[in-house]
């Protein structure tokens, strides 16, 4: 029973523990997917044709 | 003159719109060839095909290049598995098994303790093991009862329990499902570490699967430490967390450098390994549970009855009274003197 006490505490720690780490670890999205010098490309976004496949 | 006092009138309005309407005409190209720079449009309906694996994609100045994808005809396949086929898989999978366990149990009842109890116990599992037992089973519950919400939720619990209640379940899911996995992987690869040189095959296995573990009435095959039923359900458990484990986190992290369809393969491989390993460890909780006497001992107190282990982990118990006699307690009590 202990075992099984342990266990349900440990898995809430290690749950809490690790949202805040990736709570202060992770970028936020308008950090992660952004660039500090964005510009426009003058370029055409859609050039056309198709792409390689991934 | 009739018409003065009108053309007074008309004519700024007249002027007006047209200085208006001139710049906007500027703009315009004078000569437009859609065979030149643009897409074609007989090529976006080659990728459009459903055969078709071609992609339109364009470019994005932000590190995130997938962002630049437009059309990727594979999408529709992604969507109808997300929308129909793991619904359908677990579905299958999941109330199969269940059915499955109430016709064994119907059949072949409670599989009891042959000799009956005995007055000894044997060590089965020290409390670190259980321990990390119960942390990985805990951790899978929850993980599984989140997921099943993805797959399940909107079908059958947001008729009945609404869409406000319904929302904030599957945020708080969401927020458990990707914080508990640590638990679970961590739980994972302790068990890998503490079990598998018990589980690795053996030539007695094959005979243990012919006999179906004694359990239709063909006799006791003998088994070690873990027979080979614990021994499929070990390595189920360790290659399908596993599998679950990384899938998820590819999902979770999104690395920037996997395509799209890398992070589609991702989702596919977790949401069918997840059901169909819901499935089978429901099968490992009922014969751990009501479906065998004794058994839920072993993770309970860390000790099962001696009987039990004579008859399901014969060569197990030979080891211990070799090597650790003091493993084997509580013999029977002597008899009282005249």
């Amino acid at each position: 029973m202990t075992s099984f006490i342990a266990a349900v505490l440990a898995v809430v720690a290690i749950s809490v523990g690790a949202s805040f780490l990736l709570e202060t670890q992770q970028q936020t999205v308008d950090k992660t997917y952004a660039t500090s010098g964005t510009r426009v490309d003058l370029d055409p976004r859609l050039s056309g044709g198709v792409a390689p496949k991934h | 003159m009739i018409a003065t006092p009108l053309f007074r009138h008309l004519f700024p309005a007249l002027l007006a719109m047209l200085l208006c309407v001139a710049p906007v005409a500027a703009q315009q190209p004078s000569a437009v060839n859609p065979t030149a720079s643009s897409v074609t449009e007989k090529q976006l309906l080659d990728a459009l095909k459903p055969n078709s694996t071609d992609t339109i994609a364009g470019r994005v100045s932000i590190p995130d290049v997938r962002a630049g994808n437009l059309i990727q005809p594979t999408g529709v396949e992604f969507r109808a598995y997300q929308t129909t086929t793991i619904f359908q898989v677990g579905a299958i999978a999941i109330p199969g098994m269940l059915a499955l366990l109430a016709l064994f149990y119907l059949i072949r009842g409670r599989v009891r303790i042959q000799g009956g109890p005995s007055a000894q116990t044997i060590v089965r599992f020290a409390w670190f093991s259980r321990f990390v037992h119960w942390m990985t089973a805990t951790s899978f519950i929850a993980l599984g009862l989140s997921g099943l919400n993805l797959v399940f939720g909107k079908t059958l619990l947001l008729p009945v329990i609404g869409a406000s209640a319904f929302s904030a379940m599957s945020q708080l899911g969401k927020f458990v499902h990707d914080y508990v996995s640590f638990a679970f992987a961590l739980g994972i690869f302790l068990m890998f570490v503490m079990w598998v040189k018990d589980n690795l095959p053996a030539l007695r296995d094959i005979r243990w699967i012919v006999q179906f573990g004694g359990m239709l009435g063909f006799g006791h095959p003998t088994a070690d430490r873990f027979n080979a039923g614990q021994k499929l359900m070990f390595w189920a458990t360790i290659l399908g967390g596993g599998t679950l484990a990384v899938s998820g986190y590819i999902m979770m992290f999104r690395p920037v450098s996997f395509a799209i369809s890398a992070m589609q393969l991702a989702t596919v491989v977790h949401g069918l390994t997840g059901v169909v390993l819901v499935a089978i460890i429901l099968a490992h909780i009922y014969i751990g549970t009501v479906g065998m006497e004794g058994a839920f001992r072993a993770m309970g107190r860390g000790t099962v009855d001696l009987n039990w282990a004579k008859e399901h982990h014969s060569v197990w118990v030979e080891k211990v009274a070799r090597k650790r006699p003091k493993d084997i307690s509580g013999g029977p009590a002597p008899a009282p003197a005249e």
